[in-house]
C-alpha cells in the first residue's frame, strides 16, 4: 500500500471531485478506515479514480441519507458526473454494498461500469458471479 | 629402322612417364634422370628411416647455439631494462628478444619433425599410440618409459597422461599387433625422444627469457593479460609484429588444446579458448560469463598488442586503461536487472484488436461462409411452396433447392471467391455442365414432373445463377437490362 485512499470530510470536496472527474469512474467509498482499495486503486488509475468518503464527518450525511447509506462500507460509482447503477441481482441497484471479495472483483466491477459508460449506458450488469456478491436484505422503515 | 619401330611401340604407351623417351640419346639422358630420382628417393628414405641428424638439423646450427648462449647469460644477469631512451630496433636486447620468438617457431617445427620420425619407428611396436596421444612431447614421454616392453602392467604412466588416456592406453596395448624393436631402431628411438625432450625444455627457457623481458617489450599486453600469457602468445604468433595483424578472434584461440579423440563425447568439451584462459581476468570471472569475457579480453589485449608493436605508448598507461573498461564491463554484466515496476491496468478498450486479414485468414472463412446450397434452401420462390425433409410442411424446408425451372440441375458446391477470380480469367465459362465442375456429371437430370430436363446453356449463361449471386456486384456479369431508347 503505497499511498493512503484520498479522504474527503466536506460537501464541497466531494462536489468537486464528482464534477472535476471526466472521462473517468468515480468510485465513491463510504466507509471508515483505509482498506484493501489502496492497491488495486494504483492499477485501476488509468480509468477509475477512488476516493474515500469519511462517513462520520457531518457535511457528508447529507450525501449518506442521499444515497440511503446504512452498511458500512458502501460504494457509489459515477461517471461524468452521472450516477451509475450496477444491476448485481441484488435490491439495490443505486450502489454496490458491502465489502469485495477479492482484489480482483473490485477491478472487474470498475472495468464493467467503465465499459457500459463508454457506450453511453447508465445502468450496467454485474459480471460477477453470485457468489462473490455480498448478499443482503432490504429492510424498509417508516415506509 | 629399330630406331623408329621402337619409338612406335613407346608411343603407345602414353599413360607412362614422360621419362620413357624415344630416341637413344634421350634414352640415356632418361637413364640419367631416373637414377637422380631414385637418388633422391634413396635420400628421402634415409631421412625417414634411418638417421636422425638427417632429420633433425637444428641443433647443430650456429644460429641456435648462438642464441641459446645468450638467452643462458641473459637469464643470470637478470632484468636491466635501463634503456627506455634508446630507440628498440637498435637495442640488441629487443633483437635478441625476435630472434628468440622466430627460434621458438623454429623449435616447434623441429619438435613435429622428431615427432614424425618417432611414430614412424615406433609404429611397428605399438602402432595405436600415436592417435590416443596427441601432444608430440607426450608422446615422446610415453615411448621412452615404454621402451621395448610388450607388458603395459609393468609400466607406470603415471603423471604422464591423466589417467583416463592410461586406461585406454593399457587396454590398447594389450591387443596391440605390434611386434618388439629390434636393438638399433629402438636406440634410435629412444635417441630421438631425447632430443625432442630437450628441444622442448630449450624452448622453455627461451618463453622464460622473453616473459622477463616481456614487461619492456609490450607494456600495455602485459598489463592486461599478464606477462607470461603475454610471452606466450607473442611465442605462438611468431613476434609482436604477427601477434598485432592477427584478428582478435583468432588471438582467442591461440594456444587452444585440440580436441579430445578418444571415443569420449565432447558434450563436457571446454569452450575454445586459448592461453587467454589462463589470465587473471579470466580465472575470477563467474563460469556463466567465461564466454564473453575471453572475447572481451581478445579483443582488448589485441588492441594493445597493436599499440605495442608501434611502440605508441611505452609507459603501458594505455593498458591500465584498458584493463580497467574491461573490469567495469565485467561488473556491469554481473548487476541485477532493475526492479520492475508494477503498472496500471490499461483501459478497457483503448486498445482496438488487432484485426488480421489475408489469404490465410480468407481461406479459413470460406470454411464457414454460407454455401450456394444454403442459400437457396434459405430462399423461397414466390407462390410455390417448398419441399420438405419430413413432407407436408413437416421437417426442414428446401426452400429453392432442387425445384424444377430454377435454371440450375444441380447445386454443387460453388465456386469460392477466390476461386471465381481465377475462373474469370479463363472466359470460357461452363456451357454444358451446369455448374458442376466434376467430369461425372451429365447435364441430364430427371425429375419428377417433366421427365428429362435439359438445360439452356445460353439461359444459364445470362442468368448468374439462380438468384444466389448478386448481378450488380457480379465480376463474371453483363449488362441486366438493354432498352432501347
Amino acid at each position: 500500500m503505497s499511498y493512503v485512499l484520498r479522504t474527503l470530510r466536506k460537501k464541497r470536496e466531494v462536489d468537486t471531485i464528482i464534477r472535476d472527474t471526466i472521462d473517468k469512474v468515480l468510485v465513491l467509498r463510504f466507509g471508515r478506515s483505509s482498506d484493501p482499495l489502496c492497491k488495486s486503486a494504483r492499477e485501476v488509475s488509468k480509468f477509475a479514480n477512488v476516493v474515500l468518503v469519511d462517513i462520520d464527518s457531518d457535511e457528508i450525511q447529507v450525501y449518506a441519507s442521499y444515497f440511503d447509506i446504512t452498511f458500512i462500507p458502501s460504494t457509489v460509482f459515477f461517471f461524468n458526473a452521472h450516477h451509475m447503477k450496477m444491476d448485481s441481482g441484488t435490491a439495490d441497484h443505486t450502489k454496490w454494498v458491502g465489502a469485495f471479495h477479492k482484489k480482483q472483483d473490485f477491478i472487474d466491477v470498475v472495468e464493467a461500469i467503465y465499459r457500459g459508460a463508454m457506450k453511453g449506458k447508465l445502468i450496467v450488469s454485474c459480471p460477477l458471479p453470485s457468489e462473490r456478491i455480498p448478499k443482503y436484505q432490504l429492510l424498509y422503515r417508516d415506509v | 629402322m629399330a630406331t623408329l619401330a621402337d619409338s612406335f611401340l613407346a608411343d603407345l604407351d602414353e599413360l607412362s612417364d614422360n621419362e620413357a623417351v624415344v630416341i637413344e640419346e634421350e634414352d640415356v639422358d632418361a637413364g640419367n634422370m631416373e637414377e637422380d630420382v631414385d637418388g633422391e628417393m634413396a635420400d628421402i628414405e634415409n631421412l625417414n628411416y634411418d638417421d636422425l641428424d638427417s632429420v633433425s638439423k637444428l641443433q647443430k646450427t650456429q644460429r641456435y647455439v648462438d642464441i641459446m648462449q645468450k638467452v643462458e647469460d641473459a637469464l643470470q644477469k637478470g632484468s636491466d631494462i635501463s634503456n627506455l631512451g634508446m630507440v628498440l630496433e637498435d637495442d640488441p636486447e629487443y633483437q635478441l628478444i625476435v630472434d628468440c620468438n622466430a627460434l621458438s617457431v623454429d623449435i616447434e617445427n623441429e619438435i613435429i619433425i622428431i615427432h614424425n620420425f618417432i611414430r614412424d619407428k615406433y609404429r611397428l611396436k605399438f602402432p595405436e599410440l600415436e592417435s590416443l596421444v596427441h601432444h608430440p612431447i607426450d608422446y615422446a614421454r610415453v615411448v621412452k618409459k615404454i621402451g621395448n616392453e610388450m607388458d603395459l602392467t609393468l609400466v607406470d604412466l603415471e603423471g604422464l597422461l591423466p589417467s583416463a588416456i592410461i586406461m585406454v592406453v593399457s587396454v590398447t596395448a594389450s591387443t596391440t599387433s605390434g611386434k618388439p624393436l629390434p636393438e638399433e631402431i629402438l636406440d634410435k628411438t629412444i635417441d630421438a625422444c631425447d632430443r625432442a625432450l630437450t628441444l622442448d625444455a630449450a624452448k622453455k627457457k627461451v618463453l622464460d627469457f622473453v616473459e622477463s623481458r616481456m614487461g619492456y617489450i609490450a607494456p600495455n599486453l602485459s598489463t592486461i593479460v599478464g606477462s607470461a600469457v603475454a610471452a606466450k602468445l607473442m611465442g605462438t604468433a611468431g613476434g609482436l609484429a604477427a601477434l598485432a595483424k592477427m584478428p582478435a578472434c583468432n588471438v582467442q584461440l591461440l594456444g587452444a588444446k585440440k580436441k579430445n579423440l578418444a571415443g569420449f563425447s565432447t558434450a563436457t568439451s571446454q569452450f575454445r579458448v586459448g592461453y587467454i584462459e589462463q589470465t587473471e581476468i579470466f580465472q575470477s570471472t563467474p563460469p556463466s560469463l567465461r564466454m564473453r569475457a575471453c572475447r572481451l579480453l581478445a579483443s582488448k589485449s589485441t588492441l594493445a598488442a597493436r599499440v605495442d608493436s608501434t611502440r605508441g605508448d611505452p609507459s603501458g598507461n594505455n593498458g591500465r586503461a584498458l584493463r580497467e573498461e574491461i573490469r567495469k564491463k565485467i561488473e556491469k554484466w554481473q548487476e541485477p536487472p532493475p526492479a520492475k515496476q508494477p503498472k496500471p491496468l490499461p483501459v478497457p478498450d483503448s486498445e482496438p484488436k488487432k484485426k488480421r486479414g489475408g489469404r490465410r485468414l480468407r481461406k479459413m472463412k470460406e470454411r464457414y461462409a454460407i454455401t450456394d446450397m444454403r442459400k437457396l434452401a434459405n430462399r423461397m420462390q414466390f407462390g410455390v411452396p417448398e419441399e420438405s425433409s419430413l413432407g407436408d410442411g413437416l421437417g426442414e424446408g428446401y426452400g429453392m433447392l432442387g425445384q424444377a425451372g430454377s435454371g440450375k440441375l444441380r447445386v454443387s458446391v460453388g465456386q469460392s471467391k477466390l476461386a471465381a477470380k481465377v475462373a474469370k480469367k479463363f472466359k470460357e465459362k461452363n456451357y454444358g455442365s451446369s455448374g458442376a465442375s466434376s467430369g461425372l456429371t451429365s447435364s441430364l437430370a430427371f425429375t419428377l414432373v417433366q421427365g428429362i430436363e435439359l438445360s439452356n446453356p445460353q439461359a444459364h449463361a445470362h442468368q448468374l445463377g439462380s438468384g444466389t449471386q448478386s448481378t450488380y456486384f457480379s465480376e463474371t456479369g453483363t449488362f441486366s437490362k438493354i432498352k432501347r431508347t
